[in-house]
C-alpha cells in the first residue's frame, strides 16, 4: 500500500497567549471554537490553500491524544462548583470537535474521523489513512493537534502542542513531497512517532532517504 | 471494500451481561427502569445502567486502569478472552489489533477524582488520567489484557465512534497488517455527560420514547460490546458500511435527515444491495424530536416500510458505545435459528408521531420471514453531523 504526501502545513504557538488567525473559519465559530479546533483548522486551511483543493472535496482524520481538554476542564470545575454547564462548551468538548467546524464551515458532507492511541496517535493516524486510502480515491486530509494538558490532570505529559497537517493521495502525484508506504513485516513494536520529526524530516533533503515507524505487524516507511 | 466476519461477542449493557442474557431480555422487550440521582429538566433522569455486580474486576496486574469504562470494557473482553487467546496462537500477537471507539473514555474516574479533590478529600492515590481517562488507556489496556501487539487506536466522534471503529477495523484486514481485531467500543455513565445533555434540553423526564407524538429526548445508558473480527468465519457478516457528514449544526441533525440518507445509501452501495435487501433497520432513535424527526424521513425516502426499531428504550443512549452494542443486538437476532427469527421490539407509547412519514416499528414477538442471507442495517447519528450505517448479514456475500 502505498500514499502520497502533497502537501503540509503546521502551526505551532509560540506562547500560551499565542493563538491562529484562523481567517477561514466564520467568525461565529471562530468565536465559540476552542484553541485545539482553531489550531487544527489554521493548518487545515493552510494545507488546502498550499494544495490548491477545495475544503469540500476531501475526507477528514483528525487525530488527537485529548481532544478537548480545556474544555472538559472547564465542565468539570463548574460542576463541581454547582454551576450550571454551558450548552455551547458541552458541545464543543467531544473529542471531535475540529472536524465538526470544519465540516460546518466547509459545507463538507464527507467521511470524518477521529481517533486517539495516547503516544502512537500520530504513527495510528496513518496506518488509518492508509486503510482510507486504499479504496477511496478522495483526497485525504490528515491533521493532527493538542492543545496543552492542563496540569491538573497530572505531570509528565509529553503531547506535542500545535496542529499538523497533511494533504494525502492514493495516487501518485508529480509534485509529491514523500510517498508513504505500509510494510507489512513480522512483529514490529508500536512506536511513538511525533509530528516534529517528520516535519524535520520532510524539511531536510540532505537528510536520510526514508524515515520509519513500527505499527505492529508491519512499518510505516515515508521515503522522498 | 471486503465483507468480514464477527466470530465472538462479549457484551455488557443494561440488558444484561453476556450474549444469552441480553438477547433474552431484548426478544422480551425489557424496558429501562433505573435512574440516576440527577432531576433533569423534564423530571427523573431514567438510565441504563449495566448490572453492576456482575462486572469484572481488574486483576492487581491490570490496576491502573480501574475505572468503571475500563471494567466494562475488561468484562466484556473476558467473554471473548478464549477466541482472542486462539487467534493469537495462531496468527502471533503483532497480528492482532485492537480498534475501539468510546465517546468519553474513563471521564467517570476524573469526574471522581474532581469531585473527591472539591470535597476535601483530596484527589484518590489510584487516579491515573493516562491509563484511566485518555483514550489510549483503553488500548492499553486490552492490549495487556490479551498480549496484543498489532496496531490499536480509539475511534472518538461521539454517537458513531464505535459503529466506525468496525469500519477502520476493517480495513486493517483490508491491508493485511492483522489477520483479526479486537474491536468495539464502551462508555461509562457519569454525572457530566448527564449534566451536560440536560443543559442542552435533550434528556428525557421518563423513559425514552422515540417516535413518539410525546416524545421528550433521550436516556443515557453504558457498556460494552466488543467483537473479534477475522476475514471469515461467521456466524455474521460486517458486509457494507458507509459515512457522511451533515455539514448542517454542531449539535443538530440535517431536519430532512439528508446526512443520514446518504450514509445509509453508501452503506447499500458497499454491500452491493438494494434497499428492499433489508430486512431491518436498528435506527439511532434517540426519542429527540430532532432526530426521531430527521430519521423518519430518511428510512421512509430509502426503505420505506421497512421492520425498523429503536433499541435505546432498552439500552439507553450508549453514546460512543452505541455504534458496537446495537451492532451487537444485531448480531444476537442475526444468529436465532431460522425457525425463530424474533425481531428486536421497538418500545414507545404507541402514539406516533403524526407529523412523521410512516415507519414499520416491530412490536414485541414480531418474527421475520425466512430470508436467506438476512441482512440489517445499523444506524449511528452524532454530534457534528457524524453519521454511520452498517450492514450485518448472517452470511458471507461475494463482493
Amino acid at each position: 500500500m502505498k500514499i502520497y504526501l502533497q502537501a503540509q502545513a503546521s502551526y505551532v504557538p509560540q506562547g500560551p497567549e499565542d493563538k491562529p488567525a484562523c481567517k477561514e473559519l466564520a467568525p461565529m465559530l471562530r468565536r465559540r471554537c476552542g484553541l485545539a479546533t482553531r489550531m487544527a483548522l489554521e493548518a487545515c486551511y493552510t494545507v488546502l490553500a498550499q494544495a490548491g483543493v477545495a475544503a469540500d472535496s476531501v475526507n477528514i482524520l483528525h487525530l488527537s491524544r485529548y481532544g478537548e481538554i480545556v474544555a472538559l476542564h472547564e465542565l468539570l470545575t463548574a460542576q463541581v462548583a454547582r454551576e450550571p454547564l454551558s450548552p455551547t462548551t458541552f458541545s464543543n468538548s467531544v473529542h471531535h470537535t475540529p472536524i465538526g467546524y470544519f465540516s460546518l464551515n466547509s459545507k463538507n458532507r464527507r467521511i470524518g474521523r477521529t481517533l486517539s492511541a495516547g503516544g502512537q496517535t500520530f504513527a495510528m493516524g496513518f496506518v488509518e489513512a492508509c486503510a482510507m486510502l486504499q479504496n477511496d480515491a478522495t483526497p485525504l486530509l490528515l491533521v493532527y493537534a493538542d492543545e496543552p494538558l492542563p496540569a491538573v490532570f497530572g505531570a509528565n505529559d509529553t503531547a506535542p502542542v500545535g496542529a499538523w497537517a497533511y494533504l494525502l493521495q492514493g495516487q501518485a502525484h508529480a509534485a509529491a513531497l514523500a510517498s508513504l508506504e505500509l510494510d507489512v513485516l513480522q512483529a514490529q513494536p508500536c512506536e511513538n512517532l511525533q509530528p516534529a520529526l517528520l516535519t524535520e524530516w520532510l524539511q531536510n533533503p540532505a537528510g536520510t532517504e526514508t524515515l520509519v515507524c513500527g505499527v505492529g505487524g508491519g512499518q510505516l516507511r515515508w521515503t522522498r | 471494500m471486503s465483507a468480514v466476519a464477527l466470530n465472538d461477542l462479549g457484551i455488557v449493557c443494561a440488558l444484561g451481561c453476556g450474549a444469552a442474557e441480553v438477547r433474552s431480555h431484548l426478544l422480551a422487550g425489557t424496558a429501562l427502569s433505573q435512574t440516576m440521582d440527577f432531576r433533569c429538566r423534564e423530571g427523573e433522569a431514567f438510565v441504563g445502567r449495566s448490572p453492576r455486580h456482575a462486572l469484572a474486576a481488574l486483576p492487581v496486574e491490570l490496576s491502573r486502569f480501574d475505572c468503571l469504562n475500563n471494567r466494562l470494557l475488561y468484562t466484556a473482553f473476558l467473554q471473548i478472552a478464549e477466541s482472542v487467546q486462539t487467534t493469537v496462537a495462531r496468527f502471533g500477537a503483532h497480528r492482532v489489533g485492537v480498534v475501539l471507539g468510546s465517546s468519553t473514555s474513563g471521564l467517570d474516574a476524573t469526574e471522581a477524582a474532581f469531585y473527591a479533590e472539591a470535597t476535601g478529600s483530596g484527589r484518590p492515590h489510584s487516579y491515573d488520567f493516562f491509563a484511566q481517562h485518555a483514550m489510549g488507556g483503553m488500548v492499553d489496556l486490552l492490549r495487556a489484557a490479551g498480549n496484543l501487539q498489532g496496531p490499536g487506536y480509539v475511534v472518538s466522534t461521539a454517537c458513531s465512534s464505535s459503529a466506525k471503529a468496525l469500519i477502520s477495523a476493517r480495513g486493517l484486514l483490508d491491508l493485511g497488517l492483522c489477520d483479526a481485531v479486537v474491536c468495539g467500543g464502551a462508555d461509562a455513565l457519569c454525572d457530566l455527560t448527564l449534566q451536560g445533555f440536560d443543559a442542552l434540553a435533550s434528556v428525557a423526564g421518563e423513559v425514552t420514547n422515540p417516535v413518539s407524538a410525546h416524545r421528550q429526548g433521550l436516556n443515557l445508558g453504558e457498556g460494552a460490546a466488543l467483537f473479534l473480527m477475522t476475514r471469515a468465519g461467521g456466524p455474521v457478516y460486517l458486509t457494507g458500511a458507509g459515512e457522511s457528514s451533515d455539514a448542517h449544526h454542531l449539535s443538530a441533525p440535517h431536519p430532512e435527515g439528508i446526512g443520514a440518507e446518504a450514509a445509509m445509501r453508501a452503506a447499500l452501495a458497499d454491500a452491493r444491495l438494494e434497499a428492499h435487501e433489508i430486512h431491518y433497520v436498528n435506527l439511532h432513535g434517540t426519542g429527540t424530536p430532532l432526530n426521531d424527526a430527521m430519521e423518519a424521513q430518511a428510512v421512509s425516502r430509502v426503505f420505506g416500510m421497512v421492520p425498523c426499531s429503536s433499541t435505546k428504550p432498552m439500552t439507553g443512549h450508549t453514546l460512543g458505545a452505541a455504534g458496537a452494542i446495537e451492532a451487537a443486538l444485531c448480531y444476537l437476532v442475526l444468529c436465532q435459528p431460522a425457525g425463530e427469527r424474533l425481531l428486536p421490539p421497538h418500545l414507545y407509547d404507541g402514539v406516533y408521531d403524526p407529523a412523521l412519514p410512516p415507519i414499520a416499528l416491530c412490536a414485541v414477538g414480531d418474527r421475520a420471514e425466512g430470508y436467506e442471507p438476512w441482512r440489517f442495517l445499523s444506524c449511528s447519528y452524532a454530534f457534528g453531523g457524524s453519521n454511520c450505517a452498517l450492514v450485518l448479514a448472517n452470511a458471507q456475500e461475494a463482493v
